[in-house]
C-alpha cells in the first residue's frame, strides 16, 4: 500500500527502476548537467515545495473563476430543459423517420445498426480511419522504444501461472464465440462490429497475457495487423461505395435480388450491413491489440 | 438577500426531474476540474476520459424516453405516443466513443515519449526545463 501511495504521487516506479522519476533535487540536476545551468534557489525552492508565486495564484483564482462560472452555467441549462424521460419525438422528425422507415430502406431490424450502417455509413468509414490514424501515431511514436528499457517489464505477464493459463483455456472460445456472434448479428440485436470488435481484441489481449508474445506473435504479426486492416478499410469503402453510386439497397444488390431473398430477421437479410460490420469488427479488434502490444513492447 | 433572489431565478422548475442532466454536468465539472488543477499528464488524460463519459451520459439521457423500449424490431411504428426511444444519439455516443479511445492513445503515446525525455510527467518541471533552454537559446 505505502509502495502504490509511492507509485502514484510520483515518487518510485515499481516496474521499472532505472528510470525512476526524478526527485525535485535530481531534475535540478539535470537540468544543470544537461544545459550547464546553475539554477537558482528560489527557483528550487518553488519545485520543491510547491510555493505559490504570483503567476500561479493569478492562474488559480482565474480559472477557478472561469470554472465555477462555467458549471453555473451548464446546471441552470440543464433545469430549463424539457423533463427527463419526456417524449419529444412527435416533433423529432429525423429520428421518427429513422424509426419508421429504417426496416423497409436498410432491412436491419436493429434501427440505431441501419443508421451508423446505412444511412450514416460514411461516417462509421471515418471512424475506423480514424482509428487506424491513431494507431499509426502510437506506431510512430513508440516504435523507435523498441530497445529501450523502458518496454523490458515482466510485471504484467502470466506465463507461468497455470491457474491463468487453465482458465484462459476455458474462456477465450466462449470470449471468441460471443464475440464473433455479436458482429454477425449486430443488425438483428444489439450490438455491431464496434462492441464485437472490442470484444474479440479484449480475448486476444487475454491470450497474449496468459501465454506470453511468443505465442501470441505465432498468429499475429506486424504483417497481419497490415494485412487485416487494409483489406477491411478498403472492403469497406468499396462496398459502400458500390451501394451509394446504385441507389442504396434497391437495384443491384446480386445476393437479394438474383439469387435468393431472406425474411426479416435471418441473418444474410442485412445486405450489406453484414459485411460493412465485420469489416468494421476486424479494424476494431487489431486495432485494440495493436494498442495493447504497442504500449507493452513498442512493436506489433 | 436580493442576490439570492437573482441566482435562484437563474434554475428552471426542471431540477429535481432532471437530475441526470445535473449528474452528467457534475461529472463533466470533474473532468474539467482536472484538467486545470492537476499537475500530472496521466491525471489529466483520465480527466479528459471522466469528461467524455460526462458527455456520453448527457447524451444518452436525452435519447432516452420513459416507458418506451429500445428501438430493436420489426414492427417499429411510431404514433403520437412513441414507443421506441431515439435512435440517433447511441449513434453520437458510438462516434465520441471511439475518438475518445484514439485520442487518449495518442495522449498516453505522447506521455511516454515526455517521460523518456524529462524522467517526469509534473508540468512545472517539463516547463522549467524547457523554459532554461529556451532562456539558453537567446
Amino acid at each position: 500500500m505505502a509502495k502504490f501511495k509511492k507509485w502514484l504521487n510520483g515518487e518510485e516506479d515499481i516496474f521499472n527502476k532505472e528510470v525512476a522519476p526524478y526527485k525535485e533535487e535530481e531534475i535540478c540536476h539535470f537540468i544543470e548537467t544537461k544545459l550547464n545551468e546553475s539554477v537558482t534557489a528560489k527557483e528550487k525552492q518553488t519545485l520543491v515545495s510547491r510555493v505559490i508565486t504570483t503567476q500561479v495564484l493569478f492562474y488559480l483564482i482565474l480559472s477557478s473563476i472561469a470554472f465555477l462560472l462555467f458549471i453555473l452555467v451548464l446546471v441552470a441549462f440543464s433545469t430549463h430543459l424539457s423533463k427527463f424521460g419526456e417524449a419529444t419525438l412527435t416533433w423529432n422528425y429525423v429520428s421518427r423517420y429513422y424509426i419508421d422507415h429504417s426496416l423497409a430502406d436498410t432491412k436491419a431490424i436493429n434501427s440505431i445498426t441501419g443508421m451508423i450502417l446505412d444511412y450514416r455509413a460514411f461516417d462509421t468509414l471515418c471512424e475506423s480511419f480514424v482509428l487506424f490514424s491513431a494507431i499509426t501515431c502510437v506506431f510512430v511514436l513508440l516504435s523507435g522504444l523498441k530497445d529501450d528499457n523502458l518496454h523490458e517489464n515482466k510485471g504484467f505477464v502470466f506465463d507461468k501461472d497455470p491457474i491463468v493459463k487453465y482458465a484462459t483455456c476455458i474462456l477465450l472460445p466462449m470470449i471468441f464465440i460471443f464475440g464473433v456472434y455479436v458482429v454477425l448479428n449486430g443488425h438483428l440485436s444489439p450490438g455491431g462490429g464496434f462492441s464485437g470488435g472490442a470484444i474479440i481484441g479484449a480475448g486476444l489481449i487475454l491470450f497474449s497475457l496468459a501465454f506470453g508474445d511468443k505465442e501470441a506473435q505465432r498468429f499475429f504479426k506486424l504483417k497481419t495487423f497490415k494485412t487485416i486492416s487494409a483489406i477491411a478499410l478498403l472492403g469497406y469503402s468499396l462496398v459502400k461505395c458500390y451501394s451509394f453510386f446504385m441507389g442504396g439497397m434497391g437495384i443491384f444488390d446480386p445476393i437479394h435480388h438474383w439469387f435468393f431473398t431472406f425474411a426479416d430477421g435471418s441473418i444474410l437479410s442485412g445486405g450489406y450491413i453484414l459485411i460493412l460490420n465485420i469489416c468494421v469488427g476486424a479494424v476494431v479488434s487489431c486495432t485494440m491489440y495493436g494498442f495493447y502490444c504497442l504500449f507493452k513492447k513498442g512493436d506489433i | 438577500m436580493n442576490t439570492i433572489n437573482i441566482f435562484l431565478s437563474l434554475f428552471g422548475e426542471n431540477a429535481i426531474a432532471n437530475y441526470v442532466y445535473i449528474v452528467s454536468f457534475l461529472l463533466f465539472a470533474i473532468g474539467f476540474s482536472m484538467l486545470l488543477f492537476h499537475h500530472n499528464l496521466i491525471k489529466k488524460i483520465i480527466g479528459m476520459d471522466i469528461m467524455d463519459s460526462g458527455v456520453y451520459l448527457f447524451l444518452t439521457a436525452m435519447g432516452y424516453y420513459r416507458e418506451t423500449l429500445a428501438p430493436i424490431g420489426g414492427d417499429l411504428v411510431t404514433n403520437d405516443i412513441p414507443n421506441y426511444s431515439n435512435p440517433i444519439p447511441p449513434g453520437l455516443v458510438l462516434t465520441g466513443i471511439v475518438v475518445s479511445v484514439s485520442v487518449s492513445a495518442i495522449m498516453l503515446a505522447l506521455a511516454i515519449r515526455l517521460y523518456k525525455k524529462y524522467h517526469t510527467l509534473e508540468l512545472d518541471k517539463i516547463f522549467m526545463f524547457e523554459k532554461k533552454q529556451h532562456d539558453l537559446e537567446k
